[in-house]
């Protein structure tokens, strides 16, 4: 192997190690501390197509948030609050780190409820004290 | 035929593996779980049709094989007609092929061009046009009333004493006066 050959083989190398590396980076579940006096909005597009005609928008949208409240770190913060006929909030304290806001961003859009489906379109942390 | 159906099997693996990686990424484990059943079904599909492909070509195999003599023969079967002839400088035997071409050539000219005079004519008669001809017309038209007089000046010019000059000069016109 010539000394071409041999630099294209080290930067290929490097080239998967360093993706390998950012990839970890990327997707290792990691929790680190969250101020408990700390809260997060979280702010929903929701829509239903075809679905029971015995659940509201406001129901669907309550009970999506509170059964994925339940696979990150956090509590309610108050009730649900509805901005317009396609939009909800709700606070959870204390707030997400960064891997529990994409597990719960996860959860939400998710295909888990037939016939629902949410965006979330923000998550405002703040401080509650 | 049988090519789109390969790459739609493997346009539809790549993909769904994609999606399959970017939802588990994002937590999303009902589209990943989804996404990665698109990919086994495409995987299997596939797989499948790889194996019979191969098993096909084991249980026939020589009908992937071409047998080089046929070939050849049928290649030298083939009618080696020359095609445009006419414009081979080098063929002087026969001109009548440069005269046909002549002709039906002069042909598509005279119609492009007959086709060219009649557009030109008919941009001459455009409705504007006709409007100022019949401008034009107007000074020689029959009167409104037509040339013949009606009873009523014929009662007047027989009224005894009467002497209009408009009637008279009117009935002249009319071919009745004197």
């Amino acid at each position: 192997m010539n000394w071409l050959g041999r630099i294209g083989s080290l930067l290929v190398t490097l080239a998967l190690v360093g993706g390998a590396v950012l990839m970890r980076d990327r997707t290792l579940s990691r929790h680190d501390y969250v101020d408990p006096r700390t809260a997060v909005e979280v702010v929903v597009q929701v829509e239903t197509r075809s679905g029971e005609r015995s659940s509201t928008l406001e129901e669907l949208t309550e009970a999506l948030l509170l059964s994925c409240r339940l696979e990150v770190n956090t509590d309610p913060y108050g009730d649900l609050v509805r901005l317009d006929d396609h939009h909800y909030s709700m606070t959870f304290r204390p707030a997400l780190d960064r891997t529990d806001r994409r597990q719960f961003k996860g959860c939400l859009q998710d295909w888990t409820l037939d016939h629902f489906l949410v965006t979330v379109e923000q998550m405002n942390e703040f401080s509650v004290e | 035929m049988r090519r789109i159906i390969w790459l739609a099997a493997g346009v539809s693996l790549l993909a769904a593996g994609y999606f399959s990686i970017v939802s588990l990424n994002r937590w999303e484990w009902s589209r990943a779980l989804y996404f990665g059943l698109i990919f086994l079904v495409a995987e299997i599909g596939l797989a499948t049709a790889l194996l019979l492909r191969k098993l096909d070509q084991i249980q026939h195999p020589n009908v992937a094989q071409v047998d080089p003599m046929v070939l050849s023969r049928l290649r030298e079967s083939r009618d080696s007609t020359h095609r445009f002839e006419w414009l081979d400088a080098r063929n002087l035997t026969n001109r009548t092929n440069v005269f046909i071409t002549l002709l039906i050539g002069g042909g598509v000219l005279l119609s492009g061009l007959a086709w060219l005079v009649d557009r030109v004519a008919s941009v001459t008669s455009t409705p504007i046009r006709e409007q100022s001809l019949a401008k034009e017309l107007a000074s020689i038209t029959y009167p409104r009333g037509g040339l013949l007089v009606d009873d009523m000046s014929v009662l007047a010019q027989s009224v005894p004493g009467c002497d209009d000059p408009q009637l008279r000069k009117l009935l002249r016109r009319a071919g009745h006066g004197g």
